[in-house]
């Protein structure tokens, strides 16, 4: 009996605590601008935790985490290649900017005031210097689709777009979202590697 | 630990926006025009003065003959000795010659303690990048912060503006600050003027400094004046030589 219950709670660890939902979608033009997104998510709600990646032709990687922080609120991270990048904690209406050790705190909404805007890039710059044209492409090419709005998960990049210079890609024809499902052993890849990141701390 | 966090939080904008220190540039030479000495006294203190005040301004010679006297810079120097010893100034520059380029930093306003500052800029054009536009700068200790003289009133910078100042400042000199300001106002009715004092909106952004004071007298003073060159004053200003009259060209 004891044994059996040994094994049942060896079981109950073994297994993940929700099923990992992962979600594919793309953006591309008629030329060769291609990016496709893999959403994994753990959890329902405000409490979920979700990681988006993209990756554009060349294989580069962008990765969204939000993450629900104890106290309320949420975390947001977002890096190019590894973690951690820089990370937005939203507590009320106020976001901790936080990167390579150094942080500040703004009112969200106060985010395309020109100072705000000074600071946030600031310190974003000197930390992950590609992120702001990374933003600022990302939401160039969202706003040219009929595609669903950029969701929470989405912060760091709407904090993003307004402190980033103009974006130069140069979409050719149409800009097109497109949802999932897509198979493949790339597809595959990139849904291991957001769903690896659904666990980390 | 909270002083820690507060200095991590904005040390990322350390790197020198402008690279000068602020009496870089300014004549270190100036004509006395007014020079006010003042003893303050309280009602309940007795007969020692509580604080001694000095205002002096000066215009600065510029170096060159091709400007009008008129139009020479001018300093003006607030200081403040405490009975305790504690000194605190209120520097402002006018009519500074501007530089080749508008948009490099042009120093403003100061206020000195034995041990920090805090500085104000200006600019009058803009430069590239995402803080191009903004028309003031900020150093406290060895922060930099610019900002936009129209977003004073944002929260995001109040805040902002307030972690840099307390880091920079300690807590007993952001009081010997606070404490000066009524005693400067009061003194103003003795001839002492107030735009000195106008930086602390730039400074303490949101913060209503007591104005009035009450049961203060004033009386010329006494003793020798005090001396920016003398003493701990030597850490608090960059003392200028101070020169009666006006040139002989």
């Amino acid at each position: 009996m004891r044994r059996l219950a040994l094994l049942l709670a060896a079981a109950a660890i073994s297994r993940p605590a929700f099923a990992d939902d992962v979600a594919f979608s793309r953006l591309a033009d008629e030329g060769s601008i291609s990016i496709t997104a893999a959403r994994a998510t753990r959890g329902s709600g405000p409490t979920a935790t979700v990681v988006i990646v993209l990756e554009n032709a060349r294989g580069d990687r962008v990765f969204l985490r939000r993450a629900p922080v104890d106290g309320g609120g949420a975390s947001y991270q977002i890096w190019l290649g590894g973690p951690p990048g820089v990370t937005f904690t939203r507590r009320g209406d106020t976001v901790l900017v936080e990167a390579g050790g150094h942080s500040l705190t703004i009112v969200e909404s106060e985010i395309a005031r020109p100072t705000v805007a000074c600071w946030v890039a600031t310190l974003v710059s000197k930390m992950e210097p590609k992120l702001l044209d990374v933003a600022a492409g990302l939401s160039l090419l969202k706003e040219q689709t009929g595609g669903p709005p950029m969701d929470d998960a989405f912060l760091p990049v709407r904090l993003l777009w307004p402190v980033a210079p103009p974006s130069d890609l140069r979409p050719h024809g149409a800009v097109r979202f497109q949802k999932g499902p897509f198979h493949g052993e790339a597809f595959d890849r990139l849904a291991a590697a957001a769903t690896a990141e659904l666990g980390r701390r | 630990m909270k002083r820690a966090a507060a200095f991590a939080a904005l040390f990322f904008l350390a790197a020198p926006v402008s690279g000068a220190g602020f009496f870089d540039g300014v004549p270190s030479k100036g004509y006395v025009i007014d020079d006010v000495s003042l003893d303050v006294l309280s009602a309940t203190g007795g007969t020692d003065p509580i604080a001694r005040l000095r205002y002096v301004r000066l215009s600065l010679d510029p170096g060159r003959r091709d400007i009008a006297y008129d139009f020479w810079p001018q300093r003006e120097m607030l200081m403040v000795e405490r009975a305790t010893g504690e000194k605190v100034i209120f520097e402002r520059l006018l009519r500074l010659q501007p530089g080749a380029d508008p948009s490099a930093w042009s120093p403003r306003g100061r206020v000195g303690l034995e041990g920090s500052a805090l500085e104000t800029f200006a600019r009058t054009a803009g430069a590239q990048g995402p803080c191009g536009a903004l028309d003031v700068l900020i150093r406290a200790g060895n922060v930099d912060l610019p900002v936009s003289s129209g977003d004073l009133s944002v929260r995001t910078v109040r805040l902002g503006v307030a972690q840099a100042v307390e880091t920079a400042v300690s807590e007993r000199g952001r009081e010997l600050v606070a404490s000066a300001v009524p005693i400067l106002f009061a003194a103003t009715t003795k001839g002492l003027p107030a735009p000195p004092l106008d930086m602390l909106n730039l400074l303490f952004p949101g913060r209503a400094f007591a104005r009035s004071a009450e049961g203060l007298t004033f009386r010329q003073s006494a003793g020798a004046p005090l001396d920016p060159a003398g003493g701990a004053w030597r850490s608090v200003t960059s003392a200028p030589l101070m020169l009666p009259g006006t040139p002989v060209f």
